[in-house]
């Protein structure tokens, strides 16, 4: 009898146990793919010096996090460049997209943040990341007087700036189309309404091309489809950004933007993503363009540079071939404008915070910014003034200037708060509308939903 | 020597004090956490009551979606690992050619990282450019050709599968010790008294392997009721949400920084495993001989 209690009392303590791990344990299996991409915490990986601030910093590692396709091959030649002038050796940890917040989430939450951790700007950076306490100020630092104020404002909180974006933010995700592929299948003019759009998708799939190159498999760039049309919104019915963000109205009682989901769901059910976009990479979006087997994808301009030197484009297609135009969900003709964009923190729980902010400097010189935007063919110019020479392409240049400021407007996720917190809940919501799983009203009523539990938790005066 | 003998407790002693303090108050204070509203947004702390309970059971959240696929992975990777592994078990304890290689062939998968795994599986069945389709393609079979993790039909089983072809080398091996410790001489009375190879399995190695069987379903079903990793490197939950388990809804709320609710679902997970837990022991020690 005895051996039988004994035998039930080690059965609860080994269940118990398992439960403890519910808590702290997703830390640990959260920091296991970090470790396994090569990665290792900051305090492991480092050889701190006992005074950070003042000892000598060669033979240090700096450890940069971030999400597939935020740092450019570019980049991470300045840094074998800077390791080779300061000897401080910088360990990029890039992780999937669809892991990344959670696994950075999860280390920023539990004190074991990388020296330099990667973010999306905007809103979130005060309820999400908690750069106020998660970050060092970067106000200060050298290249701070040449950082683009709207991208400053982005990446600071209360006044203080705390990142810095490296990224292209002066241009944004627009429709890049096959101009051949457009003109073989009879399709004379660029769509300017959503009508026009489907016609144009229905013709090249009768001609035997997938319209469009979806990535669904990421989990991130769906939802651009969605968002970064965002700008119409406010444009059809001006105030409801404001509104939105005084809660005196949601999501799922809008009907445009209801509209704007039904619309982007119908392009998904009329097969104009193709039958494979459920497993389709944003990686292989300009090999899929190169081929000619795809007519379009949602990409930033730079990307046609890319697209053209494809070891896939057999057909020889020239920078002229492609073209761009504004994704017409609601007939939107107004440009999106996003200064947010993946954006660099120096951790405050860092021991090499001297080291992180001489790697911020260098890569910020003219000579480094310069090397990037040569170099990296997706990277027309980053939001620094040093005396650059962007290199915006004729096209690029022609489309931009021909959206003047009343035909422009702020993104989705920049201008709505408790929002770009649930972007990739919002791409998995949006994945399992495409599979029949959820309705437009299901995925606008789960947005409100986890917007009242964010503003919530971070004791919003607006949800009280 | 008496075979009743327990050691005296004292002797359990400082590993019940380390085991305390480190994993069963955490769990404890982790229940507790679940009543409050404990997050990362804000320094303060309330108790809330049931609240997040009355959240993970409403029928609005896909909660109860996340606990049938948890159970329903648990009972089909326990009755495939545990049956093919005892297939395999017993067909390696026979004299067969390359015995000890056929046994490292099936046990290797248990010793792979699961992230590898999950990262290799997630090329093979990519449904336009991974190994197995090109395969079936290259063969004829195009109609078998699917896509295997993103159909939400298939998806779930498509994980289930990897997770089974991982753990059944391990069950076996579990399996194999088990056959080695029957002694010989049952089968030899056995062979003497006319019994066929079915008889002997039926009546001397199931009933002399049962309690290696139970032991192997316990962790199979512990294994189950927690499982993560495999899912996270596959698929993370999708396609949409058809392959989330509690655990990586656990990870996901923790990663936002609402901890009560993820520790509200930790704690109903550790309901159900007193449960599962206390039924599966009582059937483990019903035969036993209390001295």
């Amino acid at each position: 009898m005895k051996k039988r209690i004994l035998a039930s009392a080690l059965s609860v303590f080994m269940v118990l146990s398992l439960t403890a791990c519910g808590g702290a344990g997703a830390a640990d299996q959260a920091a296991a793919p970090a470790a396994d991409s090569g990665a290792a915490p900051a305090a492991d990986s480092t050889e701190a010096p006992a005074d950070s601030g003042s000892a000598e910093a060669s033979g240090t590692t700096i450890t940069l996090m971030a999400s597939q396709d935020w740092i450019e091959d570019a980049e991470q030649t300045l840094g074998q460049k800077f390791e080779d002038e300061t000897g401080i050796h910088v360990d990029y940890q890039i992780l999937p997209a669809d892991q990344y917040q959670d696994v950075l989430l999860t280390r920023l939450n539990n004190g074991e943040g990388p020296d330099i951790f990667m973010a999306q700007s905007g809103f979130a950076l005060k309820t999400t990341y908690k750069v106020q306490d998660n970050a060092v100020d970067l106000s200060g630092e050298s290249w701070a007087p040449s950082y683009d104020i709207f991208s400053a404002e982005q990446t600071s909180v209360d006044g203080v700036n705390y990142g810095m974006t490296y990224y292209d933010t002066t241009t944004d995700y627009y429709m890049i189309y096959n101009k051949k592929l457009f003109a073989a299948a009879g399709v004379t003019a660029v769509p300017k309404t959503f009508a026009e759009f489907e016609d144009a998708c229905q013709k090249l799939l009768d001609s035997g091309v997938t319209p469009i190159y979806e990535p669904v498999a990421d989990g991130w760039h769906q939802t651009m489809l969605w968002c970064e049309n965002g700008q119409v919104f406010d444009k059809l019915e001006p105030g409801i950004i404001d509104k939105l963000n005084k809660n005196e109205t949601t999501f799922a009682e809008n009907a445009n933007m209801k509209k704007a989901l039904e619309q982007l769901n119908d392009l998904a059910q009329k097969g104009y993503f193709g039958d494979n976009y459920m497993s389709d990479e944003f990686a292989n979006a300009e090999s899929f363009l190169a081929s000619g087997e795809y007519a379009m994808c949602f990409l930033k301009p730079g990307a046609i540079k890319n697209i053209v030197a494809n070891d896939g484009n057999t057909a020889g297609y020239t920078e002229e071939d492609f073209g761009m135009f504004l994704l017409p969900l609601l007939d939107n003709q107004y440009l999106n404008v996003h200064p947010t964009g993946p954006s660099k923190f120096i951790y405050s729980g860092s021991t090499n915070i001297d080291a992180a902010k001489k790697y911020l400097e260098y890569i910020t010189t003219k000579e480094s910014i310069q090397y990037l935007i040569d170099t990296a063919a997706d990277v027309e110019n980053v939001p620094f003034e040093v005396g650059q020479t962007p290199e915006y392409s004729d096209m690029t240049k022609t489309f931009l200037d021909s959206y003047d400021d009343a035909h422009s407007g702020m993104v989705l996720q920049d201008v709505v708060t408790y929002f770009n917190e649930q972007w990739m809940d919002i791409s998995t919501n949006l994945a399992a509308m495409f599979m029949g799983d959820m309705t437009p009203e299901e995925v606008l009523k789960a947005i409100d939903d986890g917007r009242t539990q964010l503003a919530q938790a971070a004791g919003d005066e607006a949800w009280k | 020597m008496k075979k009743n003998i327990v050691y005296p407790w004292y002797f359990a002693l400082v590993s019940v004090i380390i085991y305390g303090i480190f994993s069963v108050l955490p769990g404890l204070i982790g229940i507790g956490y679940s009543f409050t509203d404990w997050s990362a947004y804000s320094n303060e702390l309330h108790f809330v009551g049931f609240k997040n309970f009355a959240e993970v059971f409403s029928g609005n959240s896909d909660y109860l979606r996340y606990i049938e696929n948890t159970l329903l992975f648990t009972i089909v990777t326990t009755v495939f690992k545990t049956g093919l592994g005892l297939l395999f078990a017993i067909a390696l304890s026979s004299k067969i050619k390359f015995q000890n290689f056929h046994r490292g062939v099936l046990y290797m998968p248990s010793v792979l990282p699961i992230l590898v795994t999950g990262l290799t599986f997630t090329s093979i069945l990519n449904p336009k450019m991974g190994f197995l389709n090109n395969f079936l393609r290259a063969i004829g079979l195009d109609a078998l050709a699917m896509k295997w993790l993103v159909d939400p039909k298939i998806a779930f089983f498509s994980v289930m599968g990897v997770d089974i072809w991982r753990g059944t080398g391990y069950i076996m091996t579990m399996l194999i010790a088990g056959i080695a410790a029957i002694p010989k001489v049952y089968y030899e009375a056995g062979s003497i008294d006319g019994a066929n190879g079915w008889q002997r399995f039926r009546y001397i190695t199931l009933p002399m392997l049962k309690q290696t069987i139970a032991v192997t379903i316990v962790l199979n079903v512990l294994y189950g009721l927690k499982v993560f990793d495999i899912i996270y490197a596959l698929t993370n939950g999708g396609p949409g949400h058809r392959t989330e388990v509690m655990y990586t809804a656990v990870f996901k709320m923790m990663s936002k920084g609402l901890y009560a609710e993820g520790t509200t679902i930790s704690s109903v997970m550790f309901i159900f495993m007193v449960i599962i837990g206390f039924f599966m022991i009582k059937i483990l020690t019903k035969d036993e001989v209390v001295e």
